[in-house]
């Protein structure tokens, strides 16, 4: 009496296991939903070295091993900038332990107004992780210029002085240093999250 | 003549502000606006650094209204802005006034139309809200608690 029922429970747990199986397969076989624009030819990003607020001059090639997601701003800008640092911390959130490996970096296109300090209070505000670039008026323009980032000062009002306009999409680096992801700012935070996912892996 | 001129005048006066009580109870039939702000939230930010307000502006009045101005006692000055993206690129710019029409809701929100918080005079600190007061050319001022949270999405 009992052989049967083994035999029948365990045809049932076969037909289970098959049926997740091949739902599994179909999964992985279907392409990842990009939120953001995928680089399907990745290119390695340009170094540099700059000052950081860590203390000391950084080249981005010290990142290797870890994702970089790399955006240009200004502390004085209210609205793009800390809705991109926000939305970048809420997703490395979202990683979890993965996210520890991913770098977030701040480089500021005003650093005639954006001292060290500032940047640091600035940047660690979202995520203690993340580092903030300051580089020489020199530097900004060749990096720049090197990455397509546009900026440019437009007047603002006297108690606001400049304001600037800027590129605001965030370049994202894989672990091997080549530019793999454009991220925008209106992308939400799980988008990002399961966009940066797919560079990390 | 003078009196009974002065009585008219009176009369008419009630009438006047008789039509005004009206029009106040049929706001769908051209009344004074009905101005509500709801949802207003800010980021922590730091002592010195820029804040931004966002928060939801419906004109249930029958009747357009136009935020000329907003004040608050936590920042040197205060100015309403709006981003705007042109391809990857973001700007931002000023905007003397904003249009609220009647019957319909302006959105403030990242990304659009914010009040920037220049040069912050005290912390904006998670969970402690702050006022700001809205100016409407119609509906006068509104003020309002913000609350400081972190973004969501």
């Amino acid at each position: 009496m009992k052989r049967p029922l083994i035999l029948a429970g365990s045809a049932t747990l076969l037909a289970i296991v098959v049926a997740v199986g091949a739902t599994l397969a179909v999964l992985s076989k279907q392409p990842r939903q990009i939120y953001g624009t995928l680089i399907d030819d990745p290119a390695p990003a340009a170094d540099f070295s700059v000052q950081a607020t860590t203390g000391e001059t950084v080249k981005l090639s010290d990142f290797r091993g870890k994702a970089v997601a790399l955006f240009f701003g200004y502390t004085s800008c209210p609205d793009v900038c800390p809705l991109t640092m926000s939305t970048l911390a809420q997703a490395k959130k979202k990683l979890g332990t993965e996210g520890q490996d991913l770098q977030v970096l701040f480089m500021t296109v005003d650093p005639e107004r954006d001292t060290p300090a500032i940047m640091k209070r600035y940047v660690t505000q979202y995520d203690p992780s993340f580092i903030g670039l300051i580089p020489t008026e020199t530097e900004l323009e060749q990096i720049t210029k090197t990455y397509g980032i546009f900026y440019e000062k437009e007047p603002g009002s006297t108690a606001t002085g400049y304001l600037m306009a800027h590129t605001a999409s965030t370049i994202v680096l894989d672990r091997q240093g080549n530019v793999r992801l454009i991220l925008n700012p209106a992308m939400e935070s799980s988008e990002m999250a399961s966009d940066l996912r797919v560079v990390l892996e | 003549m003078i009196t009974q001129g002065t009585a008219a005048a009176r009369i008419l006066a009630v009438l006047a502000l008789l039509m005004l009580a009206c029009g106040r109870e049929q706001p769908a039939g051209g009344g004074p606006a009905t101005v509500q702000v709801t949802g207003a939230w800010a980021r922590p930010a730091k002592t010195g650094d820029t804040g931004a307000v966002y928060f939801v502006i419906e004109n249930h009045g029958g009747q357009d209204d136009t935020l000329t101005g907003v004040t608050s006692p936590v920042a040197e000055s205060v100015e309403v802005h709006q981003s705007t993206m042109s391809g990857n690129v973001a700007h931002m710019a000023p905007a003397q006034s904003v249009a609220v029409p009647a019957g319909k809701s302006v959105k403030f929100e990242p990304g659009g139309y914010h009040v920037m918080l220049v040069k912050l005079k005290q912390d904006l600190v998670l969970g402690e809200p702050f006022p700001v007061t809205l100016q409407f050319k119609r509906s006068g001022d509104i003020s309002v608690q913000v609350a400081v949270r972190q973004q969501q999405g």
